[in-house]
């Protein structure tokens, strides 16, 4: 029997897990809790082989930042990152915390125990790509690294010239990867373009 | 012979002065105006003596010299036709003193130079029009035009800016300069209308990013809690699926009878009634963040025991959690605690936590690990102080 930790700060998604892992014969629920912050705690002392972290729960934090300590105290726990976000950089950073799966919340029952049995076996499933959203004109998988980086900055309300300090390139530097998305976008300012970025959950601002 | 000598002399001579004002005026060359100079004593000097030799009374000049006197005056009147043209020429090619006064009078910029008491020996035109915009008179005293020009502008980057209007601004300054021995004072006023109008669109349009910065963080802030409400909505769209599904699925089983999908259809009944038993909201939401680690630390057996209130603001709780949780790791995986006991002094908004533990005593000085180097990171960028006590016990203890 594994012994599952569901971290999953909305109730309805928390309750459907629970429901599949109570109605599955091989996985027992030993806890189900809201915030990443306090998953470690739990580890320390309880048999957890399994947890199916959220991304964003509660109070802002971070179940990567969550499996990061939990991979480093336990390593023998296997972790699966669950989200619905299509968040350009959760799939890399959850693969470089040492998470073995990472599963996008279709909500679909057969899909979610399939990974489970899938990673307790020793897989690693990982989707090949992040969703493409349309952000304007163009799809999220036309913006490049950098561009997506200093969209990033932006939506966590820096400047430009903080930008350019942060990166070491010059102001026209930043204007100018600003003005190549607009032009991909088809947006008249980079305002409408995060705005539009955030709403599809591109990027998530703390994130 | 003699009078017609002479009448020829005075029209040579009042031409010779005619070129040397001329020469004055129109050009720089000392040589020529010295050419001129002694061509017309030379010719006075001639005047005299043939006047002396019509009264007869000395015979200075005789017949052989008067026809020389002729030639040289006739050759005389050659170089002056010739230096004439010539002066005409260099004109336009050397500067005097009134193409400097035209030229200073078309710049743009404003200038004025004066004697040290302010007494004006130049100024253009352009600050002769602000000296009557600001005074109400044209320059008479640079020192006072100065003094009236600094009450008007703002020192701004070691200049004054002097803002006449919409389309008239210039920043000033004032210097003294020595010029052939002399001192005077030099103001110059630089036109800056387009510059000051650049500034001031500059600063509009960086108060409007400031605004729009703000609001996007305003935003960010909101938005997850916006993407949480899709979440559920997504479920509840999920579920109002299934109850469709189940429903038609619950019809065709009466109609078809099917005794051995009975299970099947009661356990997605099951299902669905569960959802729709759930509230909707988080069980723990309203659990305080203390309430919830004191949940986990219970999880592992360990008791928290909490002496004073936790802090209402919300910087300073996120801090006493990071802490209280790194502690409670910490007195679990190295102590083999069950009890963590934590004390909270608070004094005009500054406060003071204190972790303590029962267990293992620590047997000598431990390095920070990550999670005592990752708070340390914290609280010094909140400003506040972190300390460890390793002995007779191990204490955390945290200002802010």
């Amino acid at each position: 029997m594994v012994n599952v930790m569901i971290v999953e700060d909305q109730a309805m998604p928390r309750e459907l897990f629970e429901l599949y892992i109570k109605n599955s014969d091989n996985y027992k629920l030993l806890y189900s809790i809201e915030n990443a912050a306090m998953a470690e705690i739990y580890c320390l002392k309880n048999a957890i082989d399994l947890v199916l972290m959220d991304v964003c729960t509660s109070n802002g934090t971070s179940g990567i930042e969550a499996a990061i300590r939990i991979k480093e105290k336990f390593p023998k726990i296997k972790i699966i990152i669950v989200t619905s976000m299509p968040e350009v950089s959760f799939v890399e950073k959850a693969k470089k915390a040492g998470c073995e799966s990472f599963w996008y919340k279709d909500l679909g029952q057969m899909k979610l125990l399939e990974i489970m049995d899938q990673t307790m076996a020793g897989k690693s499933i990982y989707p090949d790509s992040t969703p493409v959203v349309e952000i304007g004109a163009c799809k999220s998988a036309d913006f490049n690294e950098i561009e997506i980086e200093i969209l990033r900055s932006l939506i966590n309300g820096k400047t430009q010239n903080e930008i350019a300090a942060e990166r070491g390139i010059s102001r026209s530097g930043v204007k100018y990867h600003i003005s190549n998305m607009l032009n991909k976008t088809g947006y008249d300012s980079y305002v409408q373009l995060t705005i539009d970025v955030v709403d599809k959950h591109l990027i998530i601002p703390g994130f | 012979m003699e009078n017609y000598l002479l009448c020829f002399l005075i029209i040579l001579i009042a031409f010779n002065v005619f070129s040397f004002i001329i020469s004055m005026q129109w050009t720089k060359s000392k040589n020529l105006i010295s050419l001129q100079g002694i061509l017309l004593l030379l010719k006075i000097i001639v005047f005299i003596l043939i006047r002396i030799n019509l009264k007869e009374e000395i015979i200075i000049v005789n017949d052989n010299m008067t026809i020389l006197i002729t030639d040289l005056l006739l050759i005389d009147c050659l170089i002056m036709i010739i230096s004439f043209i010539y002066i005409r020429k260099k004109r336009f090619k050397d500067i005097g003193p009134i193409s400097i006064k035209e030229s200073l009078d078309k710049l743009p910029m404003a200038l004025c130079y004066s004697k040290l008491n302010g007494f004006p020996v130049l100024t253009n035109d352009t600050m002769n029009r602000i000296c009557y915009e600001l005074t109400g008179k044209t320059m008479l005293n640079a020192e006072r035009f100065y003094e009236k020009l600094v009450e008007n502008s703002n020192y701004i980057n070691g200049m004054w800016e002097l803002i006449l209007d919409e389309e008239n601004v210039y920043t000033f300054n004032k210097k003294t300069i020595k010029l052939k021995g002399d001192y005077f004072i030099q103001i110059v006023g630089i036109p800056v209308t387009d510059l000051y109008e650049m500034k001031l669109k500059l600063s509009q349009e960086n108060e409007r990013l400031k605004k729009i910065n703000e609001e996007l963080i305003e935003y960010s802030h909101n938005v997850n809690e916006v993407t949480k409400k899709e979440e559920i909505l997504n479920t509840k769209i999920l579920i109002h699926d299934s109850m469709g599904r189940i429903l038609l699925a619950s019809k065709k089983w009466i109609l078809d009878n099917d005794y051995l999908k009975y299970e099947q259809i009661i356990s997605k009944w099951k299902e669905v009634v569960t959802f729709l038993n759930s509230k909707g909201d988080n069980p723990d939401e309203n659990l305080l963040l203390f309430d919830q680690l004191n949940k986990a630390a219970k999880s592992i057996g360990m008791e928290i025991k909490l002496i004073g209130n936790v802090p209402e603001d919300e910087r300073i709780m996120e801090i006493f959690i990071a802490a209280a949780r790194t502690h409670v790791i910490n007195a679990a995986s190295h102590a083999n605690a069950d009890e963590v006991n934590i004390y909270i002094e608070e004094k005009k908004g500054h406060y003071k936590f204190i972790f303590k533990n029962n267990g293992i005593k620590p047997e000598k000085e431990i390095g920070e690990g990550g999670g005592l180097s990752s708070l340390r990171k914290k609280i010094t960028q909140d400003g506040g102080e972190m300390r460890i006590i390793f002995r007779p016990e191990f204490v955390l203890e945290i200002k802010i």
